[in-house]
């Protein structure tokens, strides 16, 4: 017998994140006009057929702009998480697995940072790599990974706790293995469901941050059709058409919440496994 | 003789993707007042469900059939709150672990009462003389004093005992016992069944026993059930049953428990291939806490290059203490350690690949000691890789090769721990570390986990690996007829201290030490013709 058992934030965060991936990989075939295409229609006109979400300063088409930059928002967020997740993973299983002044070394100095709130943080690296390399989309997915990483490092440190006490590991380090070659070899197959969570987590929030750097002008340069980037560059249209800013912002508002959806099926769907397991 | 529980054609079976697994097949059994059922079967033989279903607990997906008639009135027909009813009341139940079964934040006297409260009209007053009462029945030392405690300042025995206390809070006329004494130590485990034996005459109370434990049954119950695959395949009183067994399980069963009376293997006199001498342990102090008592103090041992050292003890004597300050697991904190005339250095960090590979560990607990997400393959290729540098092909030859060792087959490379029994997963550990080529193995209780008749082949590994190959055994165990079967000389270790050291045979008949003497009285043995019993 065959029960659904698939929680239902985990299909509507599913059918959310398909169509965002959709629209992330056809729209720019879609978009009826080029996103950078100068006077597609007249500057700064409301919303119509030929120009749904209506058109910027420079006549640019608002929608097909949207339908661009789906690719980069979801490129930079995923990058940024999967930089901050092996980094923190690989410092926080070697951090618990080691033990000893080395972990209390590394754990004050993820704690110093925690300290700082993630904005202001990532605000300071970004005055600090310099005009030269401000707007690169390397430079925000560093800055995404270098503030998970000590959000990441912690978690993996205590899935890294967890098993460490258990006789295999015992078992490697009678056998000489130093405590990278146990972090890698016996302790990470062990966390790799925290790990997996802790990803889905942080991707789910990442759009937010890279959107909120874009608005403030940290992020990505113009004319790159970034969400916040728009958002920004639209707000003084906002009253003469409102989906110039609503339409970016609806679509930033969907994927973190279809990220999010998924992220809490996942989980809800791995307390289940656990609580079936133990029965 | 008025019979109190009587299960008739009882069947339990669970629903798993594509199809439905029978726990318990038909299984009959009849338990009178004044009467001890012991029910033995091995792991997974679905004696614990028999005892389950008997209180109306089914897990979830579970059906049963036929009926179970407790104090008349049968049980699978129930509703919750009946049921509710009846446990405490007329069925009484003692779970395997205590430390698990008591609320650790509730003093142990008001986890007696509680039962007390729900199920009778006493007042107060009359509960707590209750409470006394039960505590002085089930003979704790200073009753009052005792149930104003919490459950971890208790000793295992003493938990245990509150854990019956609480299932005779009632007086029902019906307990079942769930391997009330697994874990605990041979003496402890003496006198629990002592206490059982006299509740049951005094109170006339009938018993459900559920245990993997034949001599301990053969000293205790008054009948006996054999479980095997869900099916009883043989009851009867204990006498025909240990001594004229019909069923070829039985008979099996019986084949399989080391007998503690048969000579040990002959002493050796080797020339000692591992030395320890004035070896101790002391944990460090705590931040505002005194430095603990050494956990192990002044331990003087050797280890001949083919023999087995049996290192017997309490939980707590500092038997594994020991064994992992040898391999450097744990920091010795004083005494040498000398393998083949050079010095071990105490700490892991220091000693070279040769110090390493020479002396290997085997768990106690197979689940624990294999990395459950890695294949066997796997689990074999690090000890080949790490110690003889070989990779790949070659190190699946050996791998297999260790496999064949153990008895066990190819096939097995590519399966997970989960995927393994629970013997062949130690089979798989003891393959780890033969393949580090060793001269000694330290053995930490590696049979307390397994079946009888699993240890008994696990046992025989051991021999035949022993003499084929140059192996020094040190065998830490609580079984002492495994020990008397197994070790050449054997070492008795009470409060981080060894009390006495021997030949095994001589400390068996003639034992020295009190204490040793203490643990000797605890063994229980089968009666049988040609295994006739001193007692």
């Amino acid at each position: 017998m065959m029960r659904a058992r698939y929680p239902s934030a985990l299909k509507w965060g599913a059918v959310l994140l398909a169509v965002h991936l959709l629209v992330a990989v056809l729209g720019p075939f879609l978009a009826p006009w080029a996103q950078d295409q100068m006077m597609a229609g007249l500057p700064i006109q409301g919303a119509s057929l030929t120009h749904p979400f209506g058109t910027d300063q420079m006549g640019r088409d608002i929608f097909s702009r949207t339908l661009a930059g789906g690719w980069i928002v979801i490129t930079l967020s995923v990058g940024g998480t999967l930089v901050g997740v092996i980094a923190g993973a690989a410092i926080g299983l070697f951090s618990g697995t080691v033990g000893g002044w080395i972990d209390e070394v590394l754990m004050r100095l993820t704690e110093a940072f925690l300290a700082i709130p993630f904005l202001i943080f990532a605000l300071l690296i970004v005055s600090l790599a310099g005009p030269g390399v401000q707007g690169s989309p390397v430079l925000l997915i560093l800055v995404v990974g270098a503030g998970y990483l000590p959000r990441v490092a912690r978690m993996a440190r205590a899935a890294a706790l967890d098993v460490v006490s258990r006789d295999f590991v015992l078992a490697a380090r009678l056998r000489g293995e130093n405590a990278w070659t146990i972090a890698r070899g016996e302790v990470l197959p062990n966390a790799t469901g925290v790990l997996l969570v802790e990803f889905a987590v942080r991707a789910g929030y990442a759009p937010i941050v890279i959107g909120t750097l874009g608005f403030l002008g940290f992020g990505l340069k113009p004319p790159t059709p970034e969400w916040g980037l728009m958002m920004s560059e639209y707000r003084n249209l906002l009253t003469v058409q409102p989906m110039a800013v609503f339409g970016p912002g609806l679509m930033l508002a969907t994927l973190v919440i279809g990220l999010n959806l998924f992220t809490e099926g996942l989980s809800a769907m791995a307390r289940h496994g656990r609580a079936e397991r133990a029965a | 003789m008025n019979t109190v529980l009587e299960v008739e054609n009882l069947t339990v079976s669970y629903a798993v993707p594509g199809g439905a697994f029978t726990a318990v097949d038909g299984a009959s059994l009849q338990v009178g007042a004044g009467e001890i059922l012991g029910l033995v079967g091995e792991s997974g033989s679905g004696k614990s469900t028999i005892g389950h279903t008997v209180m109306g607990h089914l897990a979830p997906g579970a059906t049963a059939g036929g009926s179970v008639r407790a104090n008349g009135r049968d049980v699978l027909d129930l509703s919750r709150a009946a049921l509710q009813d009846l446990r405490g009341a007329s069925i009484g139940f003692v779970p395997q672990n205590p430390t698990t079964a008591l609320n650790p934040a509730m003093r142990v006297g008001t986890q007696i009462a509680e039962v007390l409260r729900r199920h009778t009209g006493l007042d107060p007053a009359a509960i707590r003389a209750r409470c006394v009462e039960l505590a002085t029945d089930v003979g704790l030392p200073t009753p009052a004093a005792l149930l104003a405690r919490y459950p971890h300042q208790l000793s295992g025995g003493q938990q245990q005992r509150i854990a019956i206390a609480m299932a005779l809070a009632c007086r029902p006329p019906l307990i079942i016992l769930d391997e009330p004494t697994t874990g605990l130590d041979v003496t402890v485990q003496r006198q629990i069944v002592e206490l059982l034996a006299r509740l049951r005459d005094g109170h006339r109370i009938a018993m459900l026993y559920i245990t993997h434990d034949l001599p301990l049954l053969a000293s205790l119950a008054d009948r006996i059930a054999v479980m095997q695959h869900g099916r009883i395949v043989e009851t009867g009183p204990v006498g025909d049953i240990v001594r004229r067994p019909r069923a070829a399980y039985t008979r099996a069963l019986i084949a399989a428990v080391p007998d503690p009376d048969s000579p040990a293997p002959a002493p050796l006199h080797e020339s000692p291939v591992l030395a320890a001498s004035g070896l101790a342990v002391t944990y460090p102090a705590g931040f505002l806490r005194r430095r603990p008592p050494p956990a192990v103090s002044g331990v003087d041992l050797t280890l001949g290059a083919t023999e087995t050292l049996a290192l017997i003890g309490e939980s707590g004597s500092g038997k594994s203490t020991t064994a992992r300050a040898i391999c450097g697991l744990i920091r010795r904190s004083a005494g040498d350690v000398t393998f083949d005339g050079r010095p071990l250095a105490p700490a892991l960090g220091r000693r070279d690949g040769a110090d390493l590979r020479d002396i290997q560990y085997v768990f106690q607990n197979p689940d624990a000691s294999l990395n459950p997400r890695r294949s066997v393959a796997e689990i074999l290729a690090r000890p080949i890789e790490v110690f003889h540098g070989i990779r790949g092909a070659a190190a699946r030859d050996r791998a297999a090769r260790a496999l064949a060792d153990v008895e066990l087959d190819a096939e097995h490379l590519g399966r997970l721990p989960s995927e393994l029994s629970g013997g062949q997963r130690q089979r798989v550990a003891i393959a780890r570390a033969l393949l580090a080529e060793p001269q000694v193995i330290l053995c930490d209780e590696v049979l307390s986990a397994l079946d009888v008749s699993v240890q008994a082949r696990i046992i025989d590994l051991f021999l035949r690996l022993q003499r084929e190959r140059r192996l020094a055994l040190l065998f830490i165990s609580h079984d002492l007829a495994v020990v008397r079967r197994l070790s050449h000389r054997v070492a008795v270790m009470k409060d981080g201290r060894l009390v006495e050291i021997g030949e095994t045979d001589a400390i068996f008949t003639r034992p020295q030490h009190p204490y040793t003497e203490s643990l000797l009285a605890a063994i229980n043995r089968l009666p049988g013709e040609d295994r006739d019993a001193p007692g």
